[in-house]
């Protein structure tokens, strides 16, 4: 008897967090704070970070590596 | 770290500068400016209208059904500016939850184990911190779901969902197959998979390499870094549009051949494949592109050009011989042989897809009961035919025939507020894709079918070797832009073909301002409309490029012939006129 108190208590307890959590999320989807997040936190900040990369400068290969091409 | 707020303002993540930007004293300036614009009154009228009007019934039913129609008014939700939403729709229980559990959480939930599936998180967190298009995009993914759902209700939002799902599943297969490859993320070092991955451009069909399907993977480059992105957050390619200016190349070619050729100028391109296979489709701006690419990939490339007059037969041998030297270049570099098995076996596979397609427009011509709206119908449709063959497009087609057949079965007038049928013709705004799902909520225009959708119309024959590559030729041939846009004035003007096939009585016609080919044929069309006694709204556009003609231009556009041509009322007035030029 006490076991299965033991693990009503478990489920109920599972069962809340799920609740919570399944309440949480409806919260962060109906109020859409997802794209709001990403818009005001995560975007600029991803974006500044690839402004400051540094990057190979493509310009700078030689052209003339490849074969000629013959004519005709 | 850095925080934008709606307005556009950029404030470091500092308790003082937060305090100034978002503090009370902030926000009270900010509700003062609004209570002297009206802004508060006009709210509080109108909250005030809406309760003393409202029935305890009406307000259940509200909560149950969702809000008809004519009652939505879907741009209130938006915070000016962002595209963001101050809540998401309120579309009845039923299909709000079915949109909460099975397009947000699924959708979330399928982008982490697609990941985990097609390579590995380590592989996936380098990615996105090296390459723009791939952090500053896909993140945003579900805004790019509520964009083209909105307003959507039972099988419709259901049958787009799923074409939206294919299409993210098979976006992170190819940037996670580009990822445990390249050379950039593993220390300049190649790998086993690098060996057997062939890059090819995005115009290149993947039915090219069925022969070596079992054995090697292709990837189309500029696929993710380029297209898909423009559709889910166009501020990234803005940045490759630049990179190809700045340095002296010409800014009056189609953006998109800029784009793709900025991502190499940027150095932001995944180098995960010893050869590329290159195409000149659709036009002269895209050869500029194969040469740009010669010189900073530096590798083995094949150019596989396709004729402009595709349809001329003198032309169809020549153009059967271009894919045979391909396979031969693949054979050679790969040090694999061709298999005419594995290329039965894919192109039957695909020709399935293409069946079902067929019946689809069979449903979307004749009926009601079309469960696709427009810009699902047309993203999906030139994803797949453009990628080839691959598992998830049937696993999409098998759930979507269960909606469709369901819908017909049942008669559920999946599009019930359609005033005109439209055909969308020529090149789309990438940028403003899902112009369609606003276009039906404000003005019930239903885009039925769009030219993109058109496309690869071709079963490709196995029976014998030289049907094989006939059909593959014809198929390579009817390419997007290459089959109807710049592929000859008889092609562009099958519209009116289509027009009645689809039973439409409206044409959006896309006006790509950077197409040299639509360019030239612009005033015919002016003339077939006035002779033909067409409705048709002419909507400019730079493709991938939202600076040149804006979103809130093309609805006004829209708007405007709707009242003075049509002399039409909005289906929902609140979604008329508002800013959107920040969003994604």
């Amino acid at each position: 008897m006490k076991a299965l108190k033991t693990i009503f208590r478990i489920l109920w307890t599972l069962l809340k967090i799920t609740g919570i959590a399944y309440v949480i999320l409806f919260i962060v989807f109906f109020f859409d704070l997802d794209g709001k997040l990403l818009y005001t936190v995560v975007e600029p900040n991803l974006a500044a970070h690839y402004d400051r990369m540094e990057r190979r400068d493509n310009t700078k290969m030689p052209y003339g590596k490849k074969d000629p091409v013959e004519a005709g | 770290m850095i925080l934008k707020t709606f307005e556009g303002k950029e404030i470091p993540l500092k308790p003082k500068a937060l305090w100034e930007a978002m503090g009370p004293k902030a926000k009270l300036k900010k509700f003062g400016g609004r209570v002297k614009s009206g802004a508060i009154k006009e709210k509080v009228k109108r909250t005030a209208d809406a309760v003393v009007s409202t029935s305890l019934k009406k307000a259940v039913s509200d909560l149950w059904n969702g809000k008809p129609h004519g009652e939505r008014r879907l741009g209130d939700l938006y915070i000016p500016g962002t595209g963001l939403y101050k809540h998401r729709e309120w579309r009845g229980v039923k299909d709000t939850f079915y949109y909460f559990h099975m397009i947000w959480l699924y959708n979330y939930a399928h982008m982490v184990t697609d990941i985990m599936e097609y390579g590995n998180l380590p592989d996936f967190i380098k990615g996105t911190l090296r390459y723009r298009w791939m952090g500053q995009t896909y993140l945003t993914v579900m805004h790019w779901f509520d964009r083209g759902m909105e307003g959507l209700r039972g099988p419709a939002l259901r049958g787009s969902a799923w074409h939206y799902r294919g299409m993210v599943s098979e976006s992170i297969r190819q940037f996670q197959a580009m990822f445990a490859a390249d050379k950039k993320l593993h220390g300049g070092k190649t790998n086993e998979r690098w060996k057997k991955q062939i890059a090819h451009n995005e115009t290149v069909s993947g039915c090219i390499f069925y022969p070596w399907r079992d054995y090697l993977d292709d990837v189309p480059l500029e696929m993710i870094p380029y297209f898909v992105t423009c559709h889910v957050n166009n501020h990234t390619v803005l940045n490759y549009i630049d990179a190809a200016q700045s340095i002296g190349l010409p800014a009056d070619p189609c953006p998109m051949c800029q784009a793709e050729y900025g991502i190499f100028v940027l150095d932001d391109y995944p180098d995960f494949a010893p050869i590329m296979i290159t195409s000149n489709e659709a036009c002269d701006g895209s050869v500029a592109t194969s040469v740009l690419q010669d010189w900073f990939l530096d590798r083995p490339l094949f150019a596989m050009p396709q004729p402009m007059r595709f349809d001329d037969p003198l032309v169809q041998e020549h153009c059967q011989r271009e894919i045979e030297e391909c396979w031969k270049f693949v054979e050679r570099e790969m040090g694999i042989p061709f298999s005419w098995d594995q290329y039965v076996k894919y192109a039957e596979s695909f020709n399935k897809l293409t069946e079902f397609e067929h019946e689809k427009w069979d449903v979307a011509a004749n009926t009601p009961y079309y469960p696709i709206n427009g810009v699902a119908q047309a993203l999906y449709r030139i994803y797949y035919s453009q990628d080839g063959d691959r598992p998830i497009w049937h696993e999409i087609d098998k759930r979507v025939r269960k909606i469709l057949e369901d819908t017909v079965e049942k008669k559920i007038n999946t599009f019930p507020k359609t005033r005109h049928r439209v055909i969308a013709w020529s090149c789309a705004p990438l940028y403003y894709s899902n112009w369609c799902t606003w276009a039906y909520n404000c003005w019930g225009l239903n885009c039925v079918i769009n030219m993109d959708s058109l496309m690869f119309d071709q079963m490709l024959r196995t029976d014998t070797y030289e049907h094989a590559i006939e059909d593959l030729a014809w198929f390579n041939e009817k390419a997007p832009m290459r089959a109807m846009a710049v592929g000859g004035h008889e092609h562009i003007f099958r519209l009116w073909e289509f027009m009645e096939r689809f039973h439409c009585d409206m044409v959006v016609m896309y006006d790509q301002l950077q197409c040299k080919g639509m360019q030239g044929i612009h005033g015919m069309f002016e003339d077939e409309f006035r002779r033909r006694n067409i409705h048709a709204i002419w909507v400019p556009h730079a493709l991938p490029d939202k600076r040149t003609v804006s979103r809130r231009e093309i609805r006004q556009i829209i708007n405007d012939y709707m009242t003075t041509v049509m002399h039409e009322e909005p289906l929902d007035p609140s979604l008329l006129d508002f800013e959107d030029g920040d969003s994604w």
